[in-house]
């Protein structure tokens, strides 16, 4: 097996419209925001999301 | 968590109703995997694009290389295997063994008791926001009829939903709830006062939901709202006496839930536009656009779309655009 090692995040979202649905970022430097993990420690995705493969996945629970 | 119809949920106020959401959502699903909260200002939805149910591939530079407007499972494992190598056996996600439980709340304490009032004919959510630090065991949920948000004068249902995250219940024993709107500025709201019917259980969970009439309303003034009730907690047992005050925004919150007439036939998993009905065209594009440019490429169509490809392909370039499939389905 060869050395796989990708982060996975799930960003838990708000709601079932696509608010104001906009162009998706692409070929583009990750967004310079910030979100909170359980603990509410700040994870910044632009610091965060480099020097191995990422994979971002936005849902909602409810 | 932002749809009340399904569990009681009303989308957090704060913080640290975001960070609560987290966790439940990991114990709910009982996963593994690292759960983000977006800030209050959902910054980070905004920056990607403004999705609900969107995926990216980020490459070690820091760079998107891979955006989905829809998760699309087969796709993600191929964009992986090209960019960091094939797995002899993947993981399915049967393998990750998540659950589906319900939200923590205390069987003995009724629902469905409060008969619901309907909510406006094509409502839509308004922004709230509430005043103080919390904790907001009270959320409130308005949803106005269209003219109301066209003009400033029409229907609108108020919702007072007591918020699962915080494990509270009505105490029945006490007053029931009671609301007083503060409007100004040639703004009226009809009735501006009113009291929950009373309960003849001891406690309960529904929401308590009133229907208004309002006028002269405008995006520059917000309508304020004082409720006062009794809630209990579940697991604590303290019960007090509770006031809270909102502000309404009479623009359409586009982060909220739908409203129930809205929700039709959906599970928890935010699979789709709730109350679509029929083929949405957004959701098959982008479950099948693998590599994310948009549209479809006859390599990309699978099944049934496959068949039809020819059919929707209506300029014959080889792709079926967005507006393709609209007037594939429109025409069915």
């Amino acid at each position: 097996m060869k050395n796989l090692i990708s982060a996975f995040f799930f960003v838990l979202g708000l709601g079932a419209f696509s608010a104001q649905a906009q162009q998706l970022p692409l070929n583009q430097p990750v967004p310079d925001v910030t979100a909170y993990d359980a603990d509410g420690n700040a994870f910044s995705f632009r610091d965060n999301l480099k020097g191995e493969t990422s994979v971002v996945v936005f849902g909602c629970l409810t | 968590m932002a749809h009340p119809e399904r569990d009681g949920f009303v989308q957090p106020l704060t913080l640290e109703e975001r960070l609560m959401h987290v966790k439940e959502a990991a114990r709910r699903l009982s996963t593994q995997w690292t759960w983000l909260a977006d800030a209050p200002d959902n910054q980070i939805k905004n920056a990607f694009g403004n999705r609900n149910n969107s995926e990216f591939v980020i490459d070690p530079e820091g760079t998107i290389v891979r955006a989905r407007t829809w998760s699309n499972e087969e796709a993600l494992r191929k964009d992986l295997a090209a960019m960091v190598g094939s797995v002899e056996t993947p993981t399915k996600v049967a393998d990750l063994e998540m659950k589906s439980l319900p939200a923590e709340r205390d069987g003995a304490i009724a629902t469905n008791v409060v008969p619901r009032v309907p909510a406006p004919e094509g409502a839509k959510p308004l922004k709230v926001t509430a005043s103080g630090d919390g904790p907001f065991y009270l959320k409130l949920r308005v949803e106005a009829n269209p003219d109301l948000l066209r003009t400033g004068t029409g229907k609108a249902r108020l919702g007072f939903w007591l918020d699962p995250i915080h494990q509270v219940h009505w105490n029945n024993l006490a007053e029931p709830l009671k609301f007083r709107v503060i409007a100004e500025n040639g703004t009226t709201v009809e009735p501006a006062i009113g009291t929950a019917p009373k309960v003849e259980v001891e406690a309960d969970y529904d929401p308590r939901e009133f229907a208004v009439e309002i006028s002269g309303a405008n995006r520059s003034m917000p309508i304020k709202v004082e409720v006062s009730y009794f809630p209990c907690h579940d697991v604590d047992k303290w019960c007090r006496a509770v006031t809270q005050e909102f502000s309404i925004v009479l623009e359409e919150d586009r982060h909220a839930g739908k409203p129930s007439s809205q929700m039709r036939g959906r599970g928890t998993g935010g699979k789709g536009p709730a109350g679509s009905r029929g083929p949405n065209p957004e959701r098959f594009l982008a479950r099948a656009d693998a590599n994310g440019d948009g549209k479809i490429a006859k390599s990309e169509a699978r099944g049934k779309m496959g068949e039809r490809f020819d059919q929707m392909d209506l300029d014959k370039d080889g792709f079926v655009t967005l507006e393709e499939m609209k007037r594939h389905f429109s025409n069915r």
